[in-house]
């Protein structure tokens, strides 16, 4: 029957022309497994195989629960899903996954490590780790192990996902913010050649933004509400190229109210109403996305799931027309350097956990060079790899519309930054001292007091 | 004569069908948008050229992908489950503290109350904490019971707080007549006040039931795992992808998941309203 049903779908990807995204979708649709799903891509010349090769280890009648958190790429979700239940199988461990909008995994991992059960793996976002260490772990060795494999760990993953050095979780890299933008509507505001020639500095992107919305009707776009993805993706990049961020490299002096920061809020306040679309102070990381889908915007800070949800011909959000006209630049620079945000997802072995030999089997076969391999070709370069190895996969490479998410790489920070993304940088983070900084400074329009304000919480915050 | 007819009827309705008719609008507006958004096709959704408040395309795909790419009505039956059990075992006892508290004169009887009302102010994001412990130790976790149980932590201080007020309202000569005629105490109770309260409770179990129908924190940590999932856990979970969001699909959600609030509202307010009838021509 499987046979029968791969069949039929390799011959309709050969007559459709499928994608390798909708050949995954089908084969979930059909019930494939993750190995006859791997014959199919194969087939059908999206060579990857999925399929786990490892032998079987010895833990007969174990059991695997892990939470993770829901992915933009529904193909990819029930790809991993098909991973973990079919390294289930070959090695007769009952294994389940909960998946879980990802602002819902912390107060799940809360109440799992205060009861002392739940899952056996949880994955966590930046600054995570820090906060559930004394419950996790140590995972040095599968760490160490899957370095090698990555070719080394980036600085920015390093900074975000280790706790003080130690490896309390694996990392596997995070989805980047770049801006997403309109060719046409920036030709149209008197841009020459913007796929190549995307405003470099934040002043320029305001002067155009300023003829974009005044005279094309696209404004610029950018949340600012208290949410977790574009707006804090927007701001600390801002705030670090002009010259502040929340702590120096000593951990204790705030370094966040400075002159250089004081002009560039300023520049960045007066041009709010002029190029933005001003609604953005309550948009969360949705919004942007609707709106541009929507054509109200030029151009919008975001991951690439805006583009790739437009170019899915079978997606929720299809927009071929929106998909061919968008392009991506690295966010610009200002007078003291061009920045992203960037903080790294890792998965933790909970140490209540009685199946802790199944947990580290599991994650020892998953960050192992082919399954890894797979899962991030799943995502069709939506998630960035911890390291440098993936990092030429035809994913990141073939289409040169993502290719400034790679750049991303290179010019990474880290919440917390110059400190590591710690308990502290965690709290500021989850306080939006900064995106609060940002929306106070434009509802009153009082700079000084707006960047003093943040300031003063955040020296409350790095005094404990 | 016309005239002061005429004015009579222009009176009526700027006094009561123009304020009416804002309430409704008002009030309907919310439904009205989640029914639009879960009836329009994508295209329609995200086209700004068309009027956002009108329907010119109708698909049954957001709905159809609700039932068929999600556990909708598997988490629809863990609601119900759930807030049936919480709102009956919550009733049960807050008839009992409500009836304590509002009939009887003892010691520390005030401050009892006001404790049992400062209860429901303790924030569940801080609750949650302690009673993920409790839960774990009973072994309740990702069954229906670790909600059942959890949740008349809200639903009793609540519901007590407002049958203690209802008791008192109810005429106390009647249960001594009672009494006096040799009824005991819980069959006076029984015969007598309960079937007065009863406005009362039904107005405390619509209440405990739509608290328990949209509870999300406690239903998202003790019970989220595989399809043990209520509604409003279920569909965000499913529905929403990072940073995309199948707004037809949440609203199709949205307006099935109101539906039982609804009815279950429609239903107890018919007899709310006849229980006060009779409570009034009674005696």
């Amino acid at each position: 029957m499987t046979e029968d049903r791969s069949a039929t779908l390799i011959a309709e990807a050969k007559a459709m022309r499928y994608s390798r995204r909708t050949v995954m979708k089908r084969a979930s649709a059909m019930g494939l497994s993750a190995a006859a799903l791997g014959s199919v891509l194969t087939a059908t010349g999206h060579a990857v195989s999925a399929a786990p090769n490892r032998a079987p280890a010895l833990l007969q009648g174990g059991s695997l629960n892990m939470l993770i958190s829901t992915a933009f790429v529904p193909a990819a979700q029930d790809f991993f899903n098909e991973q973990a239940t079919t390294w289930g199988e070959d090695n007769s461990v009952d294994v389940t996954v909960d998946f879980i909008n990802w602002p819902d995994l912390q107060p799940r991992t809360t109440s799992a490590v205060q009861a002392g059960a739940g899952p056996d793996i949880v994955e966590m976002w930046d600054a995570i780790p820090y906060l559930f260490s004394e419950s996790l772990l140590d995972v040095s060795d599968i760490a160490a192990a899957a370095e090698e494999v990555q070719g080394g760990y980036f600085d920015w993953v390093v900074k975000s996902a280790a706790v003080d050095g130690e490896w309390k979780s694996i990392p596997h890299g995070n989805s980047g913010a770049a801006m997403a933008y309109r060719k046409s509507y920036f030709e149209q505001a008197g841009v020459t050649d913007p796929e190549n020639n995307f405003p470099a500095t934040w002043e320029e992107l305001f002067e155009v933004g300023k003829i974009l919305k005044e005279e094309v009707g696209k404004p610029l776009g950018q949340a600012l509400g208290q949410s977790l993805g574009d707006p804090p993706g927007f701001c600390y990049p801002y705030m670090w190229s002009h010259g502040s961020m929340e702590i120096e490299e000593d951990g204790t002096t705030v370094a966040f109210d400075t002159d250089g920061f004081r002009e560039g809020m300023e520049t960045f306040v007066n041009a709010w109403p002029e190029a933005f679309d001003e609604t953005g102070l309550g948009w969360d990381d949705s919004t942007n996305n609707s709106a541009y889908l929507s054509d109200q915007l030029s151009a919008t800070q975001n991951g690439s799931s805006i583009y790739l949800a437009a170019s899915d011909p079978e997606g929720e959000n299809s927009n071929p027309e929106i998909a061919e006209d968008t392009f991506h630049a690295t966010l610009p620079s200002g007078p003291d350097g061009q920045f992203a945000m960037l903080g790294s997802r890792s998965m933790g072995i909970m140490d209540y956990s009685p199946n802790q030999d199944e947990a580290k089997a599991f994650l020892e076969w998953w960050f192992s060079a082919e399954p890894f391999q797979a899962w991030l070709e799943s995502f069709e370069g939506y998630i960035l790899p911890p390291g440098p190895t993936f990092t030429e996969l035809p994913v990141y490479v073939d289409d040169p519309k993502l290719a400034a998410y790679l750049e991303i790489a290179d010019i990474a920070r880290n919440k917390g930054y110059a400190g590591p993304s710690n308990l502290k940088a965690a709290q500021a983070s989850s306080q939006y001292v900064i995106v609060n900084t940002f929306a106070n400074a434009i509802q009153t329009g009082d700079v000084a007091t707006a960047i003093e304000q943040g300031a003063a919480m955040l020296e409350r915050i790095y005094s404990r | 004569m016309a005239m002061v007819g005429s004015n009579v009827r222009r009176s009526r309705w700027l006094s009561l069908y123009l304020p009416l008719t804002f309430f409704m609008v008002f009030l309907m507006f919310p439904f009205y948008w989640m029914l639009i958004v879960s009836l329009k096709p994508n295209t329609d959704l995200l086209n700004m050229d068309l009027n956002p408040f009108l329907l010119y395309s109708i698909t049954l795909d957001h709905y159809s992908y609700l039932f068929t790419d999600t556990a909708f009505m598997r988490y629809t039956l863990n609601t119900f489950v759930v807030t049936v059990g919480s709102t009956l075992l919550a009733l049960s006892a807050s008839i009992f503290i409500g009836y304590a508290l509002g009939r009887f004169r003892f010691r520390g009887g005030t401050l009892m109350g006001a404790l049992i009302f400062l209860c429901y102010l303790v924030p569940p994001t801080l609750l949650f904490i302690p009673l993920s412990q409790i839960v774990a130790d009973f072994g309740l976790y990702n069954t229906y019971w670790s909600l059942i149980f959890t949740y008349p932590t809200f639903l009793i201080p609540f519901a007590s707080w407002l049958l203690m007020g209802y008791f008192r309202t109810i005429a106390i000569d009647l249960e001594h007549a009672a009494l006096v005629d040799g009824a005991t105490r819980l069959q006076a109770m029984r015969h007598i006040v309960l079937p007065l309260a009863m406005p009362g409770i039904l107005s405390a179990g619509i209440f405990c039931f739509t608290l328990g129908w949209n509870e999300f924190l406690y239903a998202l940590v003790f019970m989220s795992s595989g399809d043990m999932k209520t509604v409003p856990v279920g569909v965000v979970t499913d529905l929403i992808r990072a940073d995309v969001y199948f707004w037809g699909s949440l609203m199709a959600a949205g307006i099935l998941g109101s539906v039982p609030v609804a009815v279950a509202y429609s239903f107890f307010v018919d007899n709310y309203i006849s229980g006060m009838t009779a409570g009034a021509t009674k005696g």
